[in-house]
């Protein structure tokens, strides 16, 4: 219910008494389930500061924003894209408009209306991708002021298709070094196919020879992905591997996409990355019978792994990883079509002869249409997951209620539950195909049944809920039984819940308690 | 219920659950009961104030939504945020619109304050440089060295950012 009214004069600040003696509900001791006592001899100093800031703030006024832009020479030695803080009074370059345009005619709208972080926040819907590259670079070109704020996104992410287009785009660098600080993502695409390429091998020569490259004018990299790069038999490809790593000292996340060739000739690109932290191996092809002996990559800050599709390219060359000790966060997919279920054993157990410490484990099982997932993978997987002492346990794409019996699901998780291990969160997320039957099934077949039954049995373990385990559940279907289980133990912490299937949030959310569930729906 | 004042004198009380989106209101009510004395607005115009609470009640039993990770593309945030109803709300003119989006910024409604710029992004979809400048009524203060050094830019960014 609104209302509206009419006040002579404006009223003074709220006091604090209003405001900060009051009980605050949302402060909880979330172990205990008690509220805390939120006084303003607690809080004072923060909450009056704050009330004050509030007070003082204009719309018009440009406030510091801090946003995703990056940039990169504040805090070169992040991994994850940096923060920006963007404040016209400290960066006087950005005001250079206002004053260049002084002597223009004041212009109306946008321009005066919105301030600086806003205006970024425009410019970051339009970043640059396949669709709104044109856009964002029209706005780009609009005034200097919008220049200076598109700037950043404009050459945030470059794809390189070609060698000429390489040596191309580093001979404007060379010129324009204030655009190249910009650069913090490069993806190569398959040079071997470009057109270009098919030309002649000028392209190559030029590229081998003196004239300057990518690798040195990009200091703010942190990102490279190589993909679609099939053709590495040829005499030219191996040497290219070898040197376009060199120079890009500062790329910490390295994507290796879709590729075939030669694991050493992959394991010689990786060593020239030594400060990498995030390796990614997906659809990695290579020559079984290949006798070369594959160097060993000593990637002593590696913390993420990802490894997709699984096949003997990749086995290969994470076979050739050092110091895997310092992974933390592995994420681990199995490829359906591969037959990578034969080396799915000999994969877990080399790497749980690794000396490793996880903290984030994510198992994909694409398991094949036949359901041939057997009992013997599960507990296969059951050992690998007690060789680690890790909090955290993602498990997607499972077909758990589909084609893999229930009861070896179970076992798994029960395994998991009464070892010793230190799993502090699980998530078990369901696949479309699943969301399919669930909802094809809802007059009460038996995988309905099924699924109740396993969501009622893993809520109801007291193995989850007593350690206080964070539980995430998705798609699913017995909302109301998630929630009274998770209201059985004052000690579970945290609830997540996605991808809720059926409308019935707001009524079943009045049974959790608050601040204690995140809730979403898709 | 909460009650506030806005820039020009107009007073509005709405329930706590209409309020408390607005983080500004949530910041000054400190997270609960009732706000006894009206809380001033005076950056927000009355005609504003009714837009911003039309929103804010239309979207009071939404679940808290999962933060959306920077740089997420324009389309993808559309089909996660915006249904029909934002979009004819948010189809006002151009002064109305400005004016919406600093409201949301000032009242620190994050999700209103998205739409208002997605909007605005969206009015920019297809244009070229002039058309902007048109559109906002802005002048081009670049000059003739500018314009050939950003034109070399455009040309190899064009190429790049496939």
């Amino acid at each position: 219910m609104v209302t509206e009214g009419h006040r002579d004069e404006l009223p003074m600040w709220p006091s604090p008494h209003a405001s900060g003696l009051r009980q605050n509900p949302f402060i909880y001791d979330l172990a205990a389930c008690t509220v805390l006592p939120y006084t303003l001899e607690q809080s004072s100093p923060s909450l009056l500061c704050k009330m004050q800031q509030v007070s003082r703030r204009l719309p018009s006024r440009p406030r510091p924003l801090e946003l995703n832009v990056g940039h990169p020479e504040r805090d070169p030695s992040r991994t994850s894209l940096p923060k920006l803080t963007v404040d016209p009074r400290a960066d006087p370059s950005l005001l250079t408009t206002h004053l260049a345009d002084r002597h223009n005619p004041p212009s109306r709208g946008i321009n005066l209306g919105l301030p600086l972080e806003l205006l970024i926040m425009v410019a970051s819907y339009l970043r640059n991708n396949a669709k709104e590259g044109k856009s964002l670079r029209a706005f780009s070109l609009v005034c200097r002021h919008w220049r200076n704020v598109a700037l950043p996104f404009v050459f945030d992410a470059l794809t390189i298709s070609s060698v000429t287009q390489e040596l191309d785009v580093a001979a404007f660098f060379v010129s324009h070094p204030d655009h190249a600080k910009w650069v913090r993502s490069l993806t190569y695409i398959g040079l071997v196919h470009s057109p270009l390429y098919m030309e002649g091998p000028d392209a190559w020569d030029s590229w081998f020879g003196d004239q300057p490259k990518l690798s040195g004018f990009l200091p703010n990299l942190v990102a490279l992905t190589m993909r679609s790069f099939w053709g590495f038999t040829d005499v030219e490809h191996a040497p290219f591997l070898k040197k376009i790593g060199r120079g890009f000292s500062s790329v910490k996340k390295l994507a290796l996409e879709s590729c075939l060739g030669r694991p050493d000739d992959f394991t010689a690109l990786i060593s020239n990355f030594d400060n990498l932290e995030s390796l990614s191996l997906k659809r990695i092809t290579a020559f079984a019978a290949d006798p070369t002996p594959i160097p060993t990559c000593f990637l002593s800050r590696l913390v993420s792994l990802d490894v997709k599709y699984p096949g003997l390219g990749n086995h290969n060359i994470v076979s050739r990883l050092e110091s895997l000790q310092s992974v933390r966060d592995l994420k681990l997919s199995w490829d359906m079509i591969l037959g990578a279920k034969d080396t799915t054993a000999s994969y877990l157990t080399m790497l749980s002869q690794e000396n490793m410490r996880i903290d984030s484990l994510a198992l994909c099982f694409a398991i094949d249409a036949l359901g041939t997932f057997i009992d013997a993978d599960i507990l296969t997987t059951a050992d690998f997951l007690r060789a680690f002492d890790m909090p955290s346990l993602r498990m997607t794409h499972t077909f758990a209620f589909v084609s893999v019996p229930i009861r070896a699901i179970s076992t798994m998780l029960n395994a998991i539950a009464t070892r010793g291990n230190n799993i502090r969160r699980v998530r078990i997320e369901l696949t479309s195909e699943d969301k399919r039957v669930f909802c094809a099934n809802l007059a009460g077949s038996k995988e309905v049944e099924e699924h109740c039954y396993f969501i009622d049995k893993v809520l109801s373990r007291r193995e989850y809920l007593d350690r206080g385990i964070k539980l995430e559940v998705s798609n699913c279907f017995s909302f109301r039984q998630v929630c009274e289980g998770n209201g059985t133990s004052p000690r579970l912490r945290e609830v997540e819940l996605s991808r809720y299937m059926f409308p019935r949030l707001a009524r079943e959310k009045a049974l959790l308690p608050p601040r204690r569930t995140s809730l979403y729906a898709e | 219920m909460v009650t506030v004042v806005v820039s020009d004198g107009v007073t509005f009380t709405m329930e706590q659950d209409v309020a408390f989106q607005c983080g500004l209101i949530a910041d000054f009510a400190g997270g609960g009961g009732d706000q006894e004395e009206p809380i001033p607005i005076q950056a927000v115009n009355s005609t504003v104030m009714r837009k911003v609470i039309e929103y804010c009640e239309h979207h009071r039993n939404d679940p808290p939504q999962p933060e959306v990770p920077e740089g997420t593309p324009l389309e993808r945030k559309d089909r996660r945020g915006r249904d029909a109803w934002d979009k004819q709300f948010i189809q006002v003119e151009q002064e109305l619109l400005f004016e919406i989006i600093l409201a949301a910024n000032y009242l620190n409604i994050k999700p209103l304050l998205d739409l208002g710029c997605s909007q605005v992004a969206e009015m920019m979809k297809g244009k070229t440089p002039a058309e902007i400048q048109q559109m906002f009524n802005i002048v081009n203060g670049f000059t003739a060295d500018e314009e050939a050094q950003n034109g070399e830019g455009e040309e190899k960014a064009r190429n790049l950012n496939s």
